[in-house]
């Protein structure tokens, strides 16, 4: 792989949305050529700060009146417009959206910074509660049907399920040392597949 | 009491016995159907033994034993067919089958306490079954998934999608693509003609022998279990190792060998044979074995 094929997959590495072949290519490169793998953690710095930012940012009051009113004002009302309406409601929705960008930055006191690695912990934690509850709902559906396998089956389920379980546990203390390792990260949406994949076979199984 | 009485209780006594070994009994099947060469064919048996043989026929042939209160039943068009039994309330299911198939059809098998095996089938062959184990060679594609069954896949499969949970997976003679997943059954993968290969496990041990070609991939992962990975002395790979805290035993000789720590982490990486094949392995706390063969 280039540095040009690294790069250019590099968001989607950091953000954990490479399948399992580019995941390992990436990786393989990353350990191989130390300029990528600078690249990877600016990128990586950039997504934690990202992150931070909330996810949705409202103006105080709605600005798009008092725009649309002073295009319409500056604009002959005879002449034909030289842009199509369109654009003019695009930019101007583009302008709200700066002045509300600013608005917020100038009038709101931003919060004292967590730390770098809050946000991608943050990020995992979530993937991670979504995976359980997932696993969760599965296993309401396994254990209705729980009678049709023997004493025996029953066990050797559990007894995985319990590995699994312990797997996770065991990622989740490392993933808290470094929250933003796209390797444990990996690993932990891994075995929650895993999981998935376990309970789900169940249930087809002994539907 | 009179030998007449002793007569009549032995008989009640002995009544229930008898209907159960009418119970258990077997009747034998042998049906047939048309079948289109490359058409679907489903089978649904939640006890008991499917054998699944490919011929050159354009034909259904199941042959076999179900329990006689069982009836056996084939539907569908010769494009897309169904076996299944059809089982009286409370009456035990059980069939122990041989089904000739056409060779390059699509095979859906579907079991319980059912142990599986297929073989000369050019198409797929897709099989489920929670207890019983699972055997197929001579198959261009398969699927497998069984709970607590083991899985052994032999002759020339070229495409392979494996899932255990507590059994064990083996692939001998394996080529082609295989990804071969388990909780804590072991793996154990070889083959001379691979082009991807990925064994994930999570605690238990996973093993490749065999050859990569230059452009190949191979991707072990494990978090607590043993990762040995044996290549032929023909194979040149580009190896990346990561582990938290596992130990690394590296007998291949790297060049250009760098040893990384990122985090908590530690990452090898290095060229061996000249490079060439993409092997990537990682562990959260397991070994992991590196080796020529």
């Amino acid at each position: 792989m280039t540095c040009e094929e690294a790069l250019a997959r590099l968001d989607d590495f950091v953000d954990g949305e490479l399948g399992e072949a580019e995941f390992q290519d990436i990786e393989l490169h990353l350990a191989a050529c130390a300029a990528c793998a600078e690249e990877a953690v600016e990128l990586r710095a950039l997504v934690e700060r990202a992150g931070r930012l909330p996810r949705a940012l409202a103006p105080e009051r709605d600005l798009w009146p008092g725009i649309a009113e002073q295009i319409r004002v500056s604009q002959p009302a005879a002449a034909r417009p030289m842009w199509p309406a369109w654009t003019w409601r695009a930019l101007a929705a583009a302008a709200a959206i700066m002045l509300a960008v600013v608005w917020w930055r100038v009038d709101h006191r931003v919060p004292p910074s967590p730390s770098p690695d809050s946000a991608a912990q943050f990020a995992s934690l979530e993937i991670d509660r979504d995976y359980d509850r997932a696993a969760a709902e599965l296993l309401v559906a396994v254990n209705a049907r729980r009678s049709r396998l023997t004493p025996e089956a029953q066990a050797r389920v559990d007894e995985s399920l319990r590995v699994i379980a312990q797997a996770l546990s065991a990622i989740r203390s490392e993933l808290a040392k470094d929250p933003g390792s796209p390797a444990l990260n990996h690993l932990l949406i891994s075995v929650h597949q895993r999981r998935i994949e376990v309970l789900r076979t169940l249930v087809g199984l002994t539907a | 009491m009179s030998s007449k009485t002793m007569l009549r209780v032995g008989a009640l006594l002995l009544l229930p016995m008898a209907w159960s070994i009418n119970a258990n009994a077997q009747t034998s099947v042998n049906e047939k159907r048309p079948a289109a060469p490359d058409g679907v064919i489903g089978i649904d048996v939640p006890n008991g033994t499917v054998d699944v043989k490919g011929w050159a026929n354009q034909e259904l042939q199941v042959t076999g034993k179900v329990a006689q209160a069982d009836t056996l039943k084939i539907s569908g068009d010769p494009r897309n067919l169904q076996v299944s039994l059809a089982a009286q309330a409370g009456a035990e299911v059980r069939a122990d089958l041989e089904i000739h198939v056409p060779a390059g059809c699509t095979v859906r098998i579907k079991g319980i306490k059912t142990s599986i095996r297929a073989s000369g089938v050019a198409g797929t062959v897709a099989a489920e079954s929670v207890e019983g184990d699972i055997v197929v060679s001579d198959t261009a594609t398969v699927e497998l998934q069984t709970v607590s069954g083991k899985i052994d896949l032999g002759g020339s499969v070229r495409s392979a999608r494996v899932h255990a949970v507590d059994g064990g997976i083996s692939v001998k003679n394996g080529a082609g693509e295989i990804s071969a997943q388990s909780v804590g059954g072991r793996i154990v993968v070889s083959g001379d003609k691979f082009s991807h290969v990925r064994l994930a496990t999570v605690n238990g041990q996973a093993e490749f022998e065999g050859n990569l070609s230059a452009d190949a991939a191979l991707s072990a992962e494990s978090v607590s279990g043993t990762i040995k990975i044996t290549l032929a002395n023909a194979t040149g790979a580009d190896v990346a190792v990561r582990t938290m805290s596992g130990r690394i035993e590296n007998g291949l000789a790297g060049a250009n060998a760098s040893e990384l720590s990122q985090g908590s982490q530690r990452l090898l990486a290095f060229s061996t044979g000249g490079g060439g094949a993409k092997v990537s392995v990682q562990t959260l706390s397991g070994t992991i074995v590196l080796s020529r063969r």
